[in-house]
């Protein structure tokens, strides 16, 4: 079986001393969806910003079986795309335009295809008639898809998402949820939205206390009521 | 909140708001440089030139509120670097030499205020790129751009968070400005963190310290016949106003 993920033995610690991650080790199938979960505090945005080697704490991490070192920075964030949850944080060019085709750019995809492919993945989030606003301008979901976009115009192989409906309406919720379900290469979603971690994901991996505490099918992860609860979910039914 | 007080009449559909970017910067490129250049002690081309700009600002329908505030707001610069000149070398009446360092000031900032407020900013920051400006500077003002409302969201955000627990209004000026002090460092402290996670999304997306660009066609190939007609007829205005100053005049 070939892996989009592999992590032996990852611990971090911020400068301050605080340990996030401490001796994590799992893999990720090609092709798998993956949901991340945990209360505030676990350490699952600190994995994410791993992933792409933005932190490097100690242990191994490979991508496509790749270890991320600083001479394959660059291949890896080409095959990993990282959507940030704040979108804000995301959009950071002057128009959609210019922070759709900001990382296809840094790629070194010629410049006449450039406009081709930021169009082609607006259209695939709903977004191609923006293609010309201030990123500022624009409401929270329209936000949110465009970071979605930012991300897919790299053409990454594996997805990697932060809290992706966040503050999002129901209505766009979902809209988000369907453009995602529509994306084909291998995902991890990290979020507290139960419902859309079962909507999309095969598998589930609980973090807690920056340890896995749990990492199995999604359906058998949430319907572990004691579990979930022991982790600090509280669910309603 | 929504502010959009850079752009907010760059789409009013003026003949200025319409021309190409790169040709309304060589003309106020030239516009600043000859107004610049006009003799310290002779006001008359100057006075040419605020005619002419009177006029371009008439046209572009343009209201005059928000450029004599701007104005106004930086005179006081003006004064004091006008006044820290008056005793230079070369001599002449003080008076004289202050008022043209402030005219020239003044139309100078007015040609800017013109030329921003009828061009979309971020088609003025491509029009930079095209015209092979440093590429450094142009990032500079589009984080600028993209980032000053989400900033001054959050400053508003703080103001009523901190009038929603003021209860007593009759606090005095120190104890205010005490309060006013430290939104303004809470502010300065989020926007450097902003700056820094930013930064990593910029390195996520593939960002390793080179500024990269699509690269712009020249404007003699894009340019219409409109643009061409603008340029030609305002470098002929500008060449028209310094002929007339040079000539010798009774």
């Amino acid at each position: 079986m070939s892996y989009a993920l592999e992590i032996e033995h990852l611990c971090f610690s911020y400068p301050d001393g605080t340990q996030v991650l401490r001796d994590l080790s799992f893999s990720i199938s090609e092709d798998d969806s993956v949901g991340l979960i945990g209360p505030n505090g676990a350490g699952k945005t600190t994995l994410l910003l791993h992933l792409n080697g933005i932190l490097r704490g100690e242990g191994k991490i490979k991508v496509f079986s790749r270890e991320i070192s600083d001479e394959n920075l660059a291949r890896v964030r080409r095959d990993v795309g990282l959507v940030f949850q704040d979108p804000d944080t995301q959009l950071f060019m002057p128009t959609v335009f210019d922070d759709v085709a900001f990382g296809p750019l840094n790629m070194g995809l010629p410049q006449d295809q450039i406009g081709g492919r930021v169009r082609q993945t607006l259209r695939a989030v709903d977004m191609e008639a923006s293609v010309e606003r201030p990123s500022h301008h624009l409401s929270f979901g329209e936000k949110k898809r465009v970071s979605v976009a930012t991300v897919l115009a790299m053409a990454p192989r594996l997805l990697v998402l932060d809290e992706p409906t966040s503050n999002l309406d129901p209505g766009h919720r979902q809209q988000l949820i369907d453009i995602l379900k529509g994306i084909s290469v291998t995902k991890l979603i990290a979020s507290h939205d139960l419902e859309m971690i079962r909507v999309l994901t095969r598998q589930v991996i609980l973090l807690s206390g920056g340890r896995v505490v749990a990492y199995g099918p999604t359906r058998e992860i949430l319907s572990d009521h004691h579990l979930l609860k022991s982790n600090g979910f509280f669910l309603l039914s | 909140m929504h502010h959009n007080f850079i752009d907010e009449y760059s789409h009013t559909g003026s003949f200025l708001c319409r021309r190409d970017p790169r040709a309304k910067l060589w003309v106020l490129g030239v516009f600043i440089l000859l107004v610049l250049l006009q003799p310290r002690e002779d006001i008359r081309g100057l006075l040419c030139y605020g005619i002419l700009l009177a006029a371009v600002f008439a046209c572009a329908r343009l209201p005059l509120r928000p450029i004599v505030v701007r104005i106004l707001a930086l005179l006081p610069f003006v004064l004091l670097t006008g006044w820290s000149m008056r005793g230079s070398r070369g001599g002449g009446h003080p008076g004289l030499v202050l008022a043209v360092i402030v005219v020239k000031a003044v139309e100078a900032m007015a040609a800017v205020f013109l030329m921003v407020a009828t061009t979309p900013f971020p088609r003025l920051l491509k029009a930079l790129e095209g015209m092979r400006f440093p590429l450094i500077m142009i990032r500079m003002l589009s984080f600028l751009y993209r980032y000053i409302y989400l900033i001054l969201d959050e400053f508003m955000r703080m103001r009523q968070a901190q009038l929603s627990r003021t209860v007593d209004n009759r606090s005095s000026i120190g104890r205010r400005l005490r309060v006013f002090s430290s939104i303004l460092g809470h502010l300065f402290v989020r926007s450097y963190e902003k700056g820094e996670r930013v930064y990593l999304a910029m390195c996520a997306r593939g960002y390793d310290g080179t500024v990269r660009v699509l690269a712009h066609p020249a404007l003699a190939r894009t340019a219409g016949w409109a643009d061409g007609a603008f340029l030609a007829i305002a470098l002929a205005a500008l060449a028209g106003v310094e002929a007339l100053c040079l000539m010798p005049w009774k």
